[in-house]
């Protein structure tokens, strides 16, 4: 599956707007992507894993409110995070 | 039932109509030496049920009374500081913390404890340098925030530091805790709002001042995302009392024997003034019903943003029309016009800066037009 990056973000995935992993779950999905750019955890996830609720995730399109780790993936899927963030 | 438009400003004027007169009063004075709005005002509103009003209220409602004030009280510096305090408020009585609401939130809304927030510090979301380490049971806070609207008022700061995995944490200083020095912010605007920055210095936290021990970012947006619609509802009202001062000032004054109220292309001004204040009242009742209904989304929702980015252009466009027809009267004569524009123009950077939602608010749509109908909402 395919998942996309925008913003804030682009920096932290070395510029590629879209990265390609081969995963059955969100968690998994994520560890490959992890392993690609290390530098992603810590932003994109907090302590215990979860992705951090600033980092809104769409499902081809759709907004996946609370986004489990167990959350089945299939090859042709899009993940996009959408990192809306703006100071005070 | 939800009061009328009608109802609430009938409310917020035999409330606190007398209270905002008074703060107005001093308003242009106290602009000019950079004076803040006295403590005493909050103190006053809070004896008078105003912050405790706020936390009660539904959004719409609230957001309806924050207009009202923008409308009435001449020191824009009011709404802005006083809707920070309810909003930290809300904010520490939402974590369920006995504590925290009665140390704080309580005190606050008795407008007996003043809280500012500081949360930037001259870098990007993701770059903060300000730290805060665990100590024992405790924690040791070291760095420095700017641009704190209410810093000088301020007994308590929420503030936000990093804790060393990447992450934020949120918690409370108070003021006279060691090692904490504020000191006056000149800004260019906002001149009677207490503008501040402050330095921690190895400042001991105990642990039940941590609000959020992780994931501070999102912690901050959530107060940032409803924080602008806040804005969005007082600056309307300003632009209501810049439409109705210019429209006084028009009919009063002749030119060739007429006024100048009276003349086409100073009519199409005011129209287009007009044209402001509805459009603003459109898209900031929009962005209330939306946090009433708990349809948007808490951190980051798109009509929220686009209601602070609309009002802000609003309110810069209707200054550009007002300083047009009132040729030097706006310049020179009535120091109230100058102030607002000051105003106006901190709302291009704070909350979020214009081009910042801007973008924020493209990867929205962009994200969503894949969906059914498109729309980011
Ligand atoms: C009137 C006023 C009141 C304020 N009150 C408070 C307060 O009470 N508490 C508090 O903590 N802070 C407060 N602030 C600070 C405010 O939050 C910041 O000024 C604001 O977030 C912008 O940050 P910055 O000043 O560092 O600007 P910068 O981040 O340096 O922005 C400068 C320019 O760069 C652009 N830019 C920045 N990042 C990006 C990006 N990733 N992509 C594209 N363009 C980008 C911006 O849009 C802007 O045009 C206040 C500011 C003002 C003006």
């Amino acid at each position: 599956m395919i998942l996309r990056f925008s913003g804030v973000m682009l920096r932290l995935v070395n510029y590629e707007r879209t990265v390609q992993v081969e995963a059955g779950t969100l968690g998994a999905a994520l560890e490959q992507l992890e392993a690609r750019h290390p530098q992603l955890r810590s932003v994109l996830r907090d302590a215990n894993g979860q992705v951090r609720r600033s980092h809104q995730l769409f499902l081809n399109g759709e907004r996946v409110a609370r986004p489990d780790l167990g959350m089945p993936l299939a090859e042709a899927d899009q993940v996009e995070f959408l990192t809306a963030i703006a100071g005070g | 039932m939800r009061m009328s438009e009608d109802e609430v400003a009938g409310l917020v004027r035999s409330r606190w109509g007398e209270l905002l007169a008074e703060v107005g009063d001093g308003a242009v004075e106290r602009y000019a030496e950079g004076v803040p709005v006295p403590r005493r005002a909050f103190a006053a509103a809070g004896a008078l049920g105003l912050q405790a009003f706020a936390l009660e209220a539904d959004a719409v409602t609230w957001g309806r009374v924050l207009e009202e004030i923008g409308y009435l009280c001449a020191d824009p510096a009011f709404a802005t500081v006083v809707s920070i305090h309810t909003g930290i408020a809300g904010l520490l009585r939402a974590t369920g913390d006995e504590h925290l609401a009665d140390a704080y939130a309580v005190p606050i809304s008795r407008g007996e404890c003043l809280p500012a927030l500081a949360f930037s510090e001259g870098t990007d979301l993701l770059s903060m340098r300000t730290e805060l380490t665990a100590s024992g049971p405790d924690f040791r806070l070291t760095g420095r925030k700017g641009f704190i609207t209410g810093g000088l008022l301020a007994d308590v700061f929420l503030t936000y530091a990093a804790t060393g995995q990447g992450d934020l944490a949120a918690c409370l200083v108070a003021a006279d805790d060691d090692g904490v020095e504020v000191e006056p912010a000149h800004a260019a605007g906002f001149r009677t709002a207490g503008a501040a920055s402050v330095t921690f210095e190895d400042v001991r936290i105990p642990a039940a001042r941590v609000l959020a021990p992780a994931d501070g970012l999102s912690h901050a947006q959530q107060y940032l995302n409803a924080r602008r619609v806040v804005i969005a509802s007082f600056t309307t009202g300003q632009i209501r009392r810049l439409l109705e001062g210019t429209v006084a000032r028009l009919r009063e004054t002749v030119r060739y024997g007429q006024p100048l109220m009276d003349l086409p292309n100073v009519q199409a001004a005011v129209g287009r003034m007009y044209i402001a204040v509805e459009a603003s009242r459109a898209i900031v009742h929009r962005a209330l019903s939306r946090l009433d209904a708990g349809t948007g989304d808490p951190v980051f929702d798109p009509v929220v943003s686009a209601a602070k980015h609309h009002v802000t252009e609003q309110a810069l466009a209707a200054l550009n029309e007002a300083f047009r027809v009132l040729g030097g009267h706006a310049y020179f004569g009535d120091p109230r016009y100058g102030m607002f524009l000051r105003e106006v123009h901190g709302l291009l950077a704070g909350a979020g800066t214009q081009d910042l939602l801007e973008i924020n608010l493209g990867m929205c749509a962009a994200t969503c037009a894949a969906r059914k109908g498109g729309n980011p909402t």
